[in-house]
């Protein structure tokens, strides 16, 4: 039997970028990251080029009790990473610019939201009712050998 | 009599060339791999050795000779088992101190990238330096980023192959995805590199 439920992959996103502070009596625990960003490039026969602009804050929400937040969190956006690389390189090949960046950010919330939801969190643009925390911004492992946790 | 027949397997298996990890092993039996070099994971091996990601088990060669990935001796690896013991996804590091060599013979064996998503460093070796913000003008920017060659492979954060594997019951998806890091106390301007190499299997079943 395995000891691990879940598979995950190595990662880009830093730990850091994750700062959960517990949001009143609710039990949930709320991180504020602005600035993620992703471009992407597709190779092979049908090249193209995508990003998606450093421009939104995302409200991270996860059970006050849930260890390894920072982990998971960082985790759970690298997959969404993936999801949105693996839909870029599956667009048909087109003459013209194969996705918009508004298209691409658009599907990017929809994968952080997904891989959020799957370690029993949520995801969102808006801030939670009550919260007041901190915006930090957000950090890669970029100069590192190992994640930062 | 099971044991005899597991135990000419391995043989078979190795003389197969299973002691190379790459995509054939994925959705194997663990058994065709494992040695005395493979250590079951506990929660306390995440502090204490060079495992980035959750796994059953962890690899690093002491006792036998290293496994390896196109000829790169492997110095760790950690794998992640569906419920019956076949190899869903695997990790390894190998160092290269030429990492554009490494890269001509995974483009050799796999072909061009799939997809990639480039380093800064990529982006302003090309003079690029990325829009903080949406207009038109960064939009058309975006529109002709450079494609990196294989001698920039390595100057991309994560590179990955979409790959097709044949298994008994046909044909499976799987990805290969690379990490470049740069060595300990170098930066991406050297040509070594610290790759973190990624083989999954798309659909595979716990």
């Amino acid at each position: 039997m395995p000891i691990n439920k879940a598979e995950d992959g190595l990662w880009h996103t830093a730990c850091r970028s994750f700062e959960y502070t517990e949001l009143g009596n609710t039990g949930t625990k709320v991180a504020a990251v602005n600035g993620i960003s992703h471009p992407v490039v597709r190779g092979g026969n049908c090249p193209g080029a995508g990003y998606v602009f450093p421009q939104a804050t995302y409200y991270f929400s996860l059970p006050a009790w849930k260890p390894r937040a920072k982990r998971e969190s960082a985790i759970a956006l690298e997959k969404a990473f993936d999801r949105l690389q693996k839909y870029f390189e599956e667009k048909p090949c087109t003459t013209v610019h194969q996705v918009t960046v508004g298209e691409l950010a658009l599907k990017l919330e929809e994968y952080i939201k997904l891989e959020f939801a799957k370690i029993g969190g949520q995801a969102s643009k808006y801030p939670p009712l009550g919260w007041s925390g901190e915006v930090e911004e957000y950090e890669t492992n970029v100069g590192l050998t190992k994640p930062d946790c | 009599m099971n044991r005899l027949i597991i135990y000419v397997f391995v043989i078979v298996s190795h003389m197969m060339g299973y002691a190379q990890l790459n995509e054939n092993i994925l959705s194997k039996n663990f058994d065709i791999i494992k040695s005395i070099d493979f250590k079951l994971v506990s929660e306390e091996d995440y502090d204490n050795l060079d495992i980035e990601y959750k796994s059953d088990y962890y690899y690093e060669p002491k006792n036998e000779s290293p496994m390896t990935f196109l000829g790169y001796p492997v110095s760790v690896a950690s794998f992640y088992l569906t419920k019956d013991q076949k190899v869903k996804s695997f990790g390894m590091k190998i160092l290269a101190d030429n990492a554009t060599l490494f890269y001509q013979k995974v483009k050799e064996k796999y072909g061009s990238f799939s997809v990639s998503s480039p380093s800064d460093y990529f982006f302003e070796k090309h003079g690029i330096f990325l829009p903080k913000e949406y207009s038109e003008e960064a939009e058309n920017m975006i529109k002709n980023l450079p494609i990196p060659t294989v001698e920039e492979y390595k100057d991309t954060r994560t590179i990955s192959w979409y790959l097709k594997i044949d298994r008994n019951t046909g044909k499976d998806n799987a990805t290969l995805k690379i990490y470049n890091h740069p060595v300990k106390g170098l930066n991406f301007e050297s040509p070594n590199r610290e790759l973190r190499i990624v083989f999954s299997l798309d659909d595979l079943e716990d």
